[in-house]
């Protein structure tokens, strides 16, 4: 299976349309064979192209693995010595093991000696034999090879260029060859086809999930509306809406052309408060506007409330163009000056990094979701969040708020569900902001990345009010690297339908296209099935998975709770009492004439309220004054203690971090990964500690389990022993405090990063029953 | 995280405040009290209202008290009566503000970066609070100072015992000297030689007390090159001295037969270092005036390195810039970021941290002795000193060799403490964060290697904090000598032992004694992206600005509970096995338990559940004995009582961890209970109903 020849020193320029050598290769015993043969599993459609022998990468902690390098259609794997036999075989074929590069996430192939580095390109041709190979991933890892002295020089040549050779398409573009060969295999489809999406998750595909989030948040007042259905009337948006109650499907109809985008305004969450957040895009200009639908519209905006704020998510927050340009700067800062060593200049650290304005931006978007949650923690509002296009801020944004207010959103399972909701269904352009293809640079933009990092800024503060640990959020940050993803390759609902439903253009809609930029993408792909990023028993070992949960987080004692918050209002929309739709922008709120479109066409009056000012609402501008009298947002989460609602209910307190300089930090366990000292010092860091304390636990609640067994049986018998009870409340105290005790250990071992095996925490004991605990970290507040 | 001086003075009782509440003078006070009562223009402000920088919460309204030690603020809400208190030893600066309608502001500013706004009605009043304190906050004499009427309660024998608590010595002694090549000398025995050194000095046993005083009068006052660490393991050793008067030209030939019998007494080394903590240019221009450094041309086998450690002045600059930067009321991302850079705090860490690297690697892993001098020997060479000991040697990053440390490297050679933390009036030009860099290196350090560490960073707070409250002697004066004179050991109490009193507090919950990180030499990174801003320590009074998880607390906290419940359960065991023994006796046994007594009856010794912390960790991770599969029917019994007991015990345990301040201190004064203390009502209550499930069952 090895190509290129051997006698010659220079091997041949591969073919732009990647020839996979398939001469006999009988693809039903394939995998096996490559088990055996490599020590690894090939995927359908994958094939080694090119093998080194006694190849040697720098591993965590800084000592050289021995191994094989191989580089596949698809990625480039290393096979440590004595790791072949291990690895339990799964059925179910990993595509990706933890250490595999893909190709695609390859960044840039540097070979050098020590006289000499070169970046090699497809084109380049390698003069040198070279020792090391370092390979710098877009998800800034760099990952170091040598070759030792007795891999042939052959060998060590071939393999880097065939890297680089293959780890972009062979024009801008184009499709990567894997996509085709690996995802339009029979025998992958069969196996996607097979797997079954997490039930614990709401995919907000079809309609019932939508109803099950209503009824989830405990909103009242609100439907799930189909009239997008075929993606007719806002193809960027999803199928199904939630709107108010009180509007008919065919007044709703009318509603699309006065946005832009046909992004009407739509529920998205409920406060337990009772106010609700929406979003929408802009109004369309330009429009006549009939007196029905205005009440239409109206309608739309104020939902179940009567009074209705507008969220201006425009001038405060970066455009996705800051995004990307802080994010390059930061990659550079990072990554250092490629192929120079990471070496961000000594004395100027600090100011580089503030000259990136990454976290500026990070903050800019926690700062306004903190605000967003002030307005909502009011309870009887209707928030709407307003973009432009209502496809990138936005989303950070509302999914920042929920973070922030709804302990749901914080689990796994949650969270997948929030990003679905919020970011895949609702029409993220994830295709184009990532720009998988590299042929449109002017849309790139890693939104979902600035995202990922003010959850992580949230996660830091607050550890144990999450489920999902920093693993996770970095697992997350490198799947946005492999397009291999139907959650990523796609810029809404219906360019996934599309794939999924096996169909070239049965229909066209209405609008016309709207995103005919990725068409080719789309269509080239169209009948190949993708996986969704959230399965990750196809990316990750599940030694890895693991780690991707706290083990101390305990979710029950708010789950239920929402249905049972009383609702605090039960006001008619469709009174005509309806106060003066606001305008929340710079930390204030105003009530300018010009935020409809139509009020200054129309002779419309607005309800007999029209002149009351902000001062009807005298909980909302004691938050805001408050707020604005010092910027800080701590004094927010001083407020929140005392809300001026009536409204109180501890599980719901918004996580209100803090935003002064201190607080906000650079990621670097994601971004400085790269650096070589890190990778020495930080990589094993929590992993084995945590799957230390997890056995440890395992092993101590047996004991336990035991020892009350034993104290029942010998207690009980006696018959008048009061002191069973005081046992078993001690052993139950003792549980409390260990379980506690285990997740603050956790965290602080995350917190710093502590090498392999420091963590195995002496007093760490036995959990049994969690119950109560997640009320300490409550209580704290 | 509590006030440092609110808690000691609780010791004080009250009665103080109480005193001046009720408008009479303290006349009992102590002498120094007097003194300073004189200087009190007005001892009681109404109505002043204390502004929290942060804190959005209504600015309280109080009174202010000037008592003769403290500024005291009791708010008139009346239910909780919040006092805070700040010495007077602790106020660096205070600004008069320009007065405004509510009244006239009055900032002052503290040496342990608190900062308080009060804003106080009358002008008069104003200025009489700011002329009393301008000069309370400034003592003139020693005599003035707090340690000198601080008085816990304890008696004299308590004192002495400890102020013998940490003994040189035996920390001499424990490195291993004097020995074969290393002698105590007595030539500064009254300080004739050099009134900054302590009188018990180790020097090389080839240095005669000729060659000590000749190379004490080539050295800046007298500071000869002296002992300061020496590694056991291959005999390297670092030094300390002061700069030689070399000039342009000078050499002394006893002071290189000094640097000759350092390097001999490293036998096998074939030369040493010497290096110079100053950047290279500041010790050129020493030479003019007669001072400067080694010319490795006049002394055999010396290598010289200089290092570049700023002087004083600059690092009180760059502290007064980061303060400013920590003052600023909502800086923006860039201005904190390029705010922290440009006071260049975190690079002179750095350079700091480094010295000790480069010093602690000759040493480990070279066997190099080295003599490290600056200008005079007593502000960075302490420090590079310190930091390089504490990367050598696991003792002092225990709690007590943390005690040693400062002792040996800073009290006992003489670091000006009165003049660098402003204890007296004096020059501002002397004051300069010299030991709260070094403190600083710790916690750098601490954050890098948290399990390496025994204590944590409270007490390192707690440190600091006392080397400017001036309420214990140890970190007081400017030399031995003067601390002789000023009889502070029979005057004063000590520090350590206080400290070490309370060591349950500055316990490190990670510290892992065993753990290869924390044995032998440590090896830190020095990239600047290692350097984190201190906001423990530079926004500690700032609460708002204050994380709202303290993992570190929560563990220390849960950490005791847990000990105090593991106690009581191993009680409980105790009279089981009682009760099981009287239910042998008599030979009642039920049926039903019988059998299942019968059948764990070999684990019943087996109480391995009760492990303490330390059983657990001295044994391996995995050496729990094999247990024998459970009944499945137990088990469900066992859970089914279980469940019920939790929803009962649970709750008023996490009700006392309510709140995160308190709750910690409430944990660490409770007091460990018997068995017998547990909540009755409920076993009271209980054991029918549950005897009743388990018969049932």
């Amino acid at each position: 299976m090895l190509t290129g020849s051997k006698s010659s020193f220079k091997i041949k320029q591969f073919a732009p349309e990647f020839k996979i050598p398939e001469k006999g290769m009988n693809s039903t015993n394939r995998n096996g064979q490559s088990k055996e043969l490599y020590g690894f599993q090939c995927l359908p459609g994958e094939f080694v192209l090119q093998r080194a022998p006694l190849v040697k990468r720098q591993d965590a902690g800084g000592t050289m693995l021995k191994g094989q390098l191989f580089c596949t259609t698809f990625r480039v794997v290393f096979v440590p010595e004595r790791d072949q036999k291990t690895e339990a075989d799964s059925s179910d074929p990993v595509f990706l093991r933890d250490q595999d590069i893909v190709l695609a996430s390859i960044e840039r192939v540097v070979a050098g000696n020590p006289l000499k580095t070169k970046i090699i390109t497809p084109s380049s041709h390698l003069k040198f034999v070279p020792e090391e190979l370092i390979i710098y991933c877009k998800d800034l890892r760099i990952i170091h090879f040598q070759f030792e002295r007795m891999t042939s020089d052959l060998q060590a040549i071939e393999i880097t260029l065939t890297i680089a050779r293959t780890y972009q398409p062979v024009k801008p573009g184009a499709p990567y060859a894997f996509q085709k060969s690996i995802f339009g295999n029979s025998e992958m489809k069969q196996l996607l086809s097979n797997r079954v999406p997490d039930s614990l998750m709401n995919w907000f595909e079809g309609s019932q999930e939508w109803e099950r989030e209503l009824l989830r948040t405990g909103a009242t007042g609100w439907r799930v509306s189909s009239v997008n259905d075929r993606f007719e009337m806002a193809p960027s948006l999803q199928k199904f809406n939630v709107v108010p109650k009180q509007i008919l499907d065919n007044d709703l109809k009318k509603t699309f052309a006065h946005f832009s985008d046909g992004r009407i305004p739509r529920w998205c969450w409920h406060h337990p408060g009772g106010s609700d957040l929406l979003r929408m895009a802009t109004f369309q200009n330009n429009m006549y506007h009939e007196k029905d639908d205005i009440r239409h519209l109206e309608a739309l905006l104020f939902g179940c409330h009567p009074q209705c704020v507008i969220v201006d998510l425009g001038d405060e927050l970066p455009t996705p163009m800051d995004i990307q340009a802080a994010h390059s700067r930061l990659r550079t800062l990072c990554l250092g000056d490629i192929p120079a060593l990471v070496s961000p200049s000594d004395e100027k650290w600090l100011s580089a990094l503030e000259m990136t304005k990454w976290l500026d931006h990070v903050r800019s978007c926690l700062k306004k979701s903190i605000e967003v949650c002030c307005l909502l923690s009011d309870g009887h509002l209707t928030v709407i969040l307003q973009e432009s296009e209502d496809r990138d801020l936005s989303c950070v944004v509302s999914s920042l708020v929920q973070l922030m207010c709804d302990p749901h959103s914080r689990t796994l399972s949650g969270f997948q569900s929030l990003v679905q909701k919020e970011w895949a269904v609702a029409g993220h352009r994830f295709l184009n902001r990532f720009n998988y293809s590299g042929d449109n640079e002017k849309e790139e933009s890693p939104v979902f990345l600035l995202f990922l990092d003010c959850v992580w800024q949230l996660l830091k503060q607050f550890p144990s009010y999450f489920e999902i640990t920093e693993d996770y959020l970095v697992a997350v940050h490198d799947s946005t690297y492999i397009p291999i993803f139907n959650t990523f390759l796609a810029n809404c609902q219906r360019e996934r339908a599309r794939r999924i439903q096996h169909t070239s253009q049965s229909y066209t809609p209405v609008n016309g296209w709207y995103d005919v930029v990725n068409r080719q993408i789309v269509l080239s792909s169209a009948g190949c099935p993708l996986p969704s990023v959230w399965d990750w028993a196809l990316q990750c070992s599940p030694k890895r998975r693991a780690q991707f949960c706290h083990p101390g987080y305990t979710s029950n004692h708010w789950i239920n709770r929402c249905s049972d918050l009383p609702s605090f209002h039960k006001s008619d929309a469709s009174s005509s009492s309806l106060g003066p739709i606001m305008m929340f922008a710079k930390g204030s709120l105003t009530t300018p004439s010009q935020i409809l479109p139509w009020r200054s066409t129309t002779s419309y009056r607005w309800g007999h309220r029209k002149t009351s000012s902000i001062e009807s609402l005298p909980g909302l501008d004691w938050v805001l004054k408050s707020y604005k009298k010092s910027e800080t947002p701590k004094n927010i989460q001083g407020l929140e203690q005392n809300p001026p609602v009536t409204y109180q209910c501890e599980s719901f307190q918004a996580l209100v971090p803090l935003l002064c300089g201190p607080y906000i930090c650079l990621w670097r366990s994601c971004y400085l990964r790269g650096s070589q000292e890190l990778q020495c010092f930080l990589h094993t860091s929590s992993h084995p500690c945590l799957e230390l304390l997890a056995s440890e636990v395992d092993q101590l609640r047996c004991k336990l389990e035991k020892a009350l067994k034993q104290q029942l049986t010998s207690t009980g018998a006696v018959e008048n022993c009061n002191n069973s009870n005081n046992s078993e409340t001690s052993v139950e105290c003792i549980n409390e405090k260990i379980m506690k005790e285990r997740r603050i250990c956790t965290d602080y071992a995350n917190d710093h990063q502590i090498i392999s095996g420091t963590c195995d925490l002496q007093h760490v004991k036995i959990p049994v029953h969690q119950g109560n605990n997640a009320q300490l970290f409550s209580s704290q507040r | 995280m509590r006030y440092c001086s609110q808690e000691v003075l609780a010791e004080r009782g009250r009665s103080v405040l109480l005193c001046i509440a009720g408008a009479a003078p303290a006349r009992h006070w102590l002498d120094s009290g007097a003194l300073a009562m004189e200087y009190i223009r007005t001892p009681k402000v109404e109505n002043v209202r204390l502004i929290d920088r942060v804190s959005t919460r209504k600015a309280p309204l109080g009174t202010l008290y000037l008592t003769a030690t403290h500024i005291i603020f009791v708010e008139n809400a009346s239910e909780a009566r919040k006092e805070t208190w700040v010495l007077y030893s602790q106020i660096c600066t205070m600004e008069k503000q320009p007065t405004t309608a509510t009244g006239c502001p009055l900032l002052i500013r503290c040496k342990n970066f608190q900062v308080i706004l009060f804003i106080i009605p009358q002008e008069k009043d104003c200025h009489d609070v700011y002329i009393s304190l301008i000069r309370l906050s400034r003592p003139e004499k020693y005599e003035e100072l707090y340690c000198f009427s601080f008085n816990p309660k304890i008696d004299k024998e308590q004192r002495e015992q400890a102020w013998n608590f940490l003994d040189l010595k035996a920390e001499y002694n424990r490195m291993g000297v004097p020995n074969s090549l290393w002698q105590l000398t007595t030539v500064n025995r009254d300080y004739g030689v050099c009134d900054t050194y302590p009188t018990e000095i180790y020097v090389p046993k080839s240095a005669t007390p000729p060659i000590i005083v000749g190379s004490s009068k080539f050295r800046s006052r007298g500071r000869f090159p002296a002992l300061s660490y020496y590694n056991q393991g291959n005999h390297a050793s670092i030094c300390r001295s002061s700069q030689p008067l070399s000039g342009f030209s000078a050499r002394c030939l006893e002071d290189e037969q000094m640097l000759q019998a350092i390097m001999k007494a490293n036998p096998g080394s074939e030369f040493m270092y010497v290096v110079d903590t100053r950047p290279k240019l500041n010790a050129m221009a020493n030479r003019a005036a007669g001072k400067g450094y080694e010319n490795e041309d006049n002394y055999s086998n010396i290598k010289f390195q200089f290092i570049g450690i700023e002087n004083i002045h600059v690092m009180r600059n760059s502290l007064q810039k980061m303060l400013e930067v920590c003052e600023l009321k909502s800086p923006s991302m860039g201005d904190f970021l390029w705010g922290l850079e440009n006071s260049g705090w975190l690079k002179h860490i750095k350079a700091i941290l480094d010295a000790g690297i480069f010093i602690a690697k000759a040493v480990a892993e070279e066997a190099i002795s080295v003599l490290v001098h600056c200008s005079d020997g007593w502000d960075r060479t302490a420090q590079v000193c310190s930091v390089a000991s504490l990367l050598l040697d696991p003792f002092y990053r225990t709690l007590k060799g943390f005690m040693v440390l400062i002792e040996k490297d800073w009290v006992s050679f003489g670091h000006k403490f009165t003049h660098r933390y402003n204890h007296l009036d004096g020059d501002p030009k002397e004051v300069s964060p010299v030991i709260d860099q070094f403190i600083e290196c710790v916690w750098q350090l601490m954050e890098q290697f948290p399990c390496a560490f025994e204590y944590n960073e409270r007490f390192l707070i707690h440190v600091h904090n006392h080397i400017y409250s001036c309420q214990y002697g140890n970190l007081m004066c400017n030399s031995q000598k003067e601390r002789e004179e000023m009889r502070i050991r029979e005057r004063t109490h000590s520090l350590w032992a206080y400290m070490w009193e309370n060591r349950v507090d500055y316990m490190n919950p990670l510290y892992r004694p065993d753990h290869s990180q924390t044995q032998g030499v440590l090896r830190p990174i020095t990239t600047p992206y290692y350097f984190k801003f201190w906001r423990g320590m530079y926004n500690r009074f700032e609460k708002g600005m204050h994380p709202r998880q303290s993992a570190v607390d929560f563990l220390m906290a849960i950490r005791e509970e847990t000990q105090q419940l593991q106690e009581e359960f191993e009680a409980q065991e105790e009279k089981i096995a009682k009760l099981e023994k009287v239910q042998m006796k008599n030979g009642k046994l039920l049926p039903k338990p019988k059998g299942r007594v019968k059948h764990f009856c070999p684990s019943t010794s087996d109480n391995s559940i009760a492990n303490t912390p330390q059983d657990y960790v001295s044994g391996s991770v995995c050496t729990f004995p094999n247990e024998s599969p459970l009944q499945q029917l137990d088990m469900e019994n066992s859970l089914l009582i279980l469940t019920k007991e939790t929803l009962k015990c649970s709750d008023p345990d996490l009700s006392a961890n309510s709140d995160q301040e308190s709750g910690v201190a409430d944990l660490s004064c409770r007091s460990p209970s018997g068995g017998d203390s547990l909540p009755s009502e409920d076993s009271v209550k209980d054991p029918d109903s549950d005897e009743a499930t388990y018969v049932a069952a």
